[in-house]
């Protein structure tokens, strides 16, 4: 241009010594326009755009069985299996002893009697047969010994294989009082403090030793028998357990469990289709359940199933007054909507020793009502209930605070059962003008531009049609309605067909549309200052074909194909 | 060469007739110095004071510029609104619009000042010596181009970028030329053969060109892809320099043939052959290349483009715009002169196009010579000279212009010259 620049000086110069100046701007604007009157039409591209997934906008975009989704952030439950193992009412043993009546009678007064006897433990416990090794939280021994000779009794107990914290066994001495013959009894109460202490069941016995000093009371000979009756039970809480635990055999393995967790709002962002999924029903929902055992012992969990409640304002679950059963949210015969977890083919779900077990499982309807309460402003939490059972026969080990821990991986699908109206997503943008000074606007609509058409051609293979009301004003506008702006330009309704579906709402093939958007004198005026707000509703329907419903597909896109068509008018005088 | 042989035939036909006619010893015409019987030209004549009557010195300055789309007062009236801070986007689409369509947007300009020194030496030999500034200019746009521009895209979508560029050069120049005349041959009335030929020596003061890179580069504007592959190299030498920034040689023929008796002659001039080396020229490349369904993205890229410095090289080579030129004319009659030349392009920069100037000298005074002319061709179409003169025996001056393309307000291109020279 700068080699230019010289030639044109020249020209006019040249020029300039034969011309006489314009008498006014007009004249000189009359006299560039001295051509004839004429209408170009340039057309030029504007945009391919690709409206696919990747502008939903969606945070935890993901695909599920071929359809577009929607991951929820990961939701933990954890279910202790022993949290609160105990036992109670265990028999640590029921003796009995019975003296020879005619020794009894035949002893002179004065005579010291001292027995010794071993009689098993836990002979009449077969809930802790099984268990090799219980190690105790909490608890007590409580051996009641009851006494009918008319003599003074003492004895001695020690527990075989009930080891105190320090690992010696339990031991005790009392004294039972004379009974006063007539068949009744004197009883005394030994309490043994089992506390961090160790029961190693298959070695558990009893070593009593007893002793007293006979009378001669011809009374001891008539209650020599069952002379000495003593009864040892045991209530306590279980810090561990190891052994072929079975919970067929200790029905303490098996306990039940519950646990939630809320579900935030945060946790799911349906981007720009949230509008539509409030107004839809959510057809496709696959939950991951990641099951991981800290036990060295396999749980089995039973009747375990995956609900959803909204939860107190308090943050709780809330509860049926009479049975304490969550109050689960309920579909429309009012019964509560429980996702049942097993093992594919069973009815229980075993997660392994010290391992994991994933499960996959249908829940669309659960995740629709979960939805729809979290965008409904509502709190909700998935709450996980059932049996848990540690054990099978093989050596094991668990402890208090072993846990089954389930992290649940929610997925939505983007299959939706329309309402017949459609729904309507709203979005407002600020959109870049192209900066023409007010000068140069006026210029255009007023001298410059006869009219100014979009056309678009769209290959919509999503199974939606699209109805596009679209209005711009100048300047920013925030979150208002550009539709009711008094300087908005509403652009005709736009219409983008869609394809015919099949009975799963899946796109059959793509069809295309053309649409066209016409814009004349002061339509264009917005568009060509600094910025402008556009407002865009998109009413979207489903397809035919579907029933109303429609499920867009992870490949599933619309690809606009537009051009812009602008008619310049030129000379004539304008 | 089918313009040469237009131009042949042409001149052939203004000969023929004119030499039937017997210019008597005693018409004043036939006592007009030869010299003067050569037409001055607004256009460049290397030989123009090799024919000077005598020995002496002329000071001459010339210029000439066309364009094939704005006149004088589109000109003036774009200047006044900027000037007014009023020039808008329609005015300029307008302006635009007044480019011909199916033709090339065209600029040219030459100009030229210097003095000559010259004279016959003897009867058969004249010399003449030559200092001069010279310099060029040209500025084409496509027709293709110019046709996006001017009728839009809809029913058509590819277009040539074509020989679009704009150039300009400025030199300085020492000439030496010779003429040796003989005649008249065969008879008293037989012809007077004039053969000329010189040499000028350059020194380019400035330079400045953009031209494409590619050949039949295209642009490809429709609805739904813009393609453009552009490769645009600008050239100039960062300022104006005197001396030091290379030279070149240009040589120049003629032949000239005189039938005083019949009042005719022909004459053939082959000019401006030759080439100018040029230095430190400093090149920048702008490389441009879409592909783009979208319209922001285009925009983007655009804004995007910019010179990017290349190289500074030495040795430029630019061919100057050669040009053949057929004339001839007669006069017979007792104060008429007319006079008819085409001058045809041969090739090299900044060329102007086919031109034929007619001319008609009236000597109602033998030394004031009055000229009118018509320009036929070039980028205007038609024009109007005009001039007068005082050739005498010791003085010469001319004073000439011309409108092309219309008068004055309507021209769209201008040519002036000026001599005074003085004879000994």
């Amino acid at each position: 241009m700068r080699t230019t620049l010289p030639i044109l000086a020249t020209l006019g110069m040249l020029l300039g010594l034969v011309a006489c100046e314009p008498a006014s701007v007009t004249d000189a604007r009359n006299q560039l326009a001295r051509g004839p009157a004429d209408t170009v039409r340039y057309v030029l591209p504007l945009a391919t755009d690709t409206l696919d997934r990747s502008d939903l906008d969606i945070q935890g975009d993901t695909v599920i069985g071929g359809l577009q989704g929607v991951a929820f952030d990961p939701e933990s439950v954890s279910v202790a299996v022993a949290d609160d193992l105990q036992f109670q009412n265990v028999t640590v043993t029921d003796v009995a002893v019975s003296f020879d009546p005619a020794v009894l009678a035949a002893a002179p007064p004065g005579t010291l009697v001292d027995s010794t006897a071993q009689f098993p433990a836990l002979a009449t416990e077969p809930r802790l047969q099984s268990i090799d090794q219980v190690d105790v939280l909490a608890g007590t021994l409580t051996l009641t010994t009851s006494n009918r000779l008319v003599e003074t009794v003492t004895y001695t107990v020690t527990f075989v294989g009930f080891l105190d914290p320090t690992g010696s066994p339990l031991t005790a001495s009392s004294v039972l009082p004379a009974a006063p013959g007539d068949g009744s009894y004197t009883t005394d109460v030994l309490v043994f403090d089992l506390a961090n202490g160790t029961l190693l069941p298959s070695s558990a016995v009893l070593d009593l030793r007893a002793t007293a000093t006979l009378s001669g009371s011809p009374l001891n000979a008539a209650n020599a028998d069952n002379a000495i009756l003593q009864v040892g039970i045991a209530d306590f809480d279980v810090l561990a357990l190891s052994g072929p635990l079975d919970p067929q055999v200790t029905a303490e393995l098996t306990d039940s469990v519950e646990d939630f967790t809320e579900v935030t709002l945060g946790s799911v962002d349906f981007g720009k289709f949230e509008d539509a999924v409030i107004a839809s029903t959510l057809n496709a929902a696959t939950g991951t359940l990641r099951f991981r055992n800290t036990a060295d012992a396999p749980v089995e969990l039973a009747n375990f199933a995956l609900g959803a409640v909204q939860l107190t304002p308090t943050g709780q679950v809330p509860r049926d007054p009479a049975t304490g059963v969550p109050l689960y949210e309920t579909d429309g015969a009012g019964t509560p909507i429980l996702i049942p977890v097993t093992d594919p083919g069973q009815s229980t779900l075993t997660v392994p020793r010290t391992g994991t077990n994933t499960i996959t499982v249908p829940m669309p309807q659960l995740a629709d009502r979960v939805v729809h309460l979290l965008l409904g402003g509502s709190r909700v939490a998935v709450v996980g209930s059932g049996d848990a059972s540690a054990g099978d026969g093989q050596p094991s080990r668990i402890t208090r605070t072993d846990s089954v821990y389930l992290v649940t991986d929610l997925f939505v699908g983007f299959d939706f059962t329309v309402p017949d109206t459609g729904v309507v997503i709203t979005e407002n943008s600020l959109q870049d003008g192209l900066d023409f000074t007010q000068n140069d606007i006026d210029d255009i609509v007023q001298n410059l531009l006869v009219r100014a058409g979009v056309t678009a051609v769209v290959t919509n293979s999503t199974p939606f049609a699209l109805d596009i009301d679209l209005a711009y004003a100048p300047g920013d506008l925030g979150n208002a309605d550009a539709f009711l702006d008094p300087n908005a330009v509403v652009v005709s309704p736009i219409q983008v067909s869609a394809p015919t579906l099949d009975a799963a709402g899946r796109v059959t093939a793509p069809v295309v549309d053309t649409v066209e958007i016409l814009l004349v004198g002061r339509d264009i005026e917005p568009l060509l200052g600094i910025e402008f707000t556009a407002t865009l509703r998109t009413r979207v329907r489903p397809g035919p074909g579907g029933n109303n419903r429609a499920a867009l597909g992870d490949g599933d896109e619309a690809i606009f194909n537009s051009s812009v068509v602008i008619d310049v008018k030129r000379g004539g005088g304008q | 060469m089918k313009r040469l042989l237009l131009a042949l035939m042409t001149g052939a036909l203004v000969v023929a007739p004119a030499r039937a006619q017997t210019v008597p010893e005693t018409s004043p015409a036939a006592r007009v110095e030869p010299a003067y019987r050569r037409t001055p030209q607004l256009r460049v004549d290397p030989f123009r004071h090799v024919l000077t009557p005598r020995w002496g010195m002329v000071f001459s300055v010339g210029a000439f510029g066309s364009n094939n789309a704005l006149s004088a007062a589109d000109i003036r009236a774009l200047v006044f609104l900027e000037n007014q801070d009023s020039l808008l986007i329609s005015d300029i689409l307008n302006a635009i619009g007044l480019i011909p369509l199916g033709k090339d947007a065209l600029l040219d300009a030459q100009a030229e000042a210097g003095v000559y020194l010259g004279g016959p030496l003897g009867g058969h030999l004249s010399l003449g010596l030559s200092y001069q500034g010279r310099g060029y200019g040209s500025f084409v746009v496509d027709r293709e181009m110019v046709s996006l521009l001017l009728e839009g895209n809809a029913a058509q979508q590819q277009f040539s970028v074509g020989d679009t560029k704009a150039g300009g050069l400025a030199t300085q120049e020492i000439g030496a030329h010779a003429m040796v005349r003989l005649g008249p041959l065969g008879s008293e009335d037989g012809v007077h053969m004039s053969v000329g030929a010189g040499g000028r020596y350059l020194l380019p003061i400035a330079y400045g060109e953009e031209r494409t890179l590619l050949e039949d580069a295209q642009v490809l504007v429709s609805g739904q892809l813009v393609s453009a592959n552009v490769d645009i190299q600008a050239a100039h030498t960062p300022n104006v320099q005197f001396a030091g920034r290379g030279s070149g040689i240009a040589m120049d023929f003629l032949l000239r043939m005189d039938w005083p008796t019949s009042g005719v002659y022909f004459e053939g001039l082959l000019g401006n052959i030759g080439k100018v080396t040029i230095d430190q020229v400093e090149r920048r490349r702008l490389t441009f290349n879409v592909n783009s369904t979208d319209i922001q993205e285009i925009a983007d890229s655009l804004e995007a483009v910019e010179f990017a410095v290349q190289d500074t090289v030495d040795g430029l080579s630019v061919t100057l715009p050669r040009f053949v030129r057929f004339s001839g004319g007669a006069w017979a009659n007792r104060i008429l002169q007319l006079d008819m030349s085409a001058t045809v392009p041969l090739g090299g920069d900044f060329q102007i196009p086919l031109a034929v100037d007619l001319w008609s000298t009236w000597r109602l005074v033998p030394a004031v010579p009055l000229r009118l002319g018509l320009v036929l061709g070039g980028s205007t179409g038609i024009g109007y000279t005009a001039g007068i003169g005082v050739e005498t025996r010791n003085l010469l001056l001319q004073v000439m212009g011309g409108s092309f393309g219309g008068w004055f307000n309507d021209a769209k291109g201008a040519a002036a010259r000026f001599e005074l020279g003085v004879f000994f």
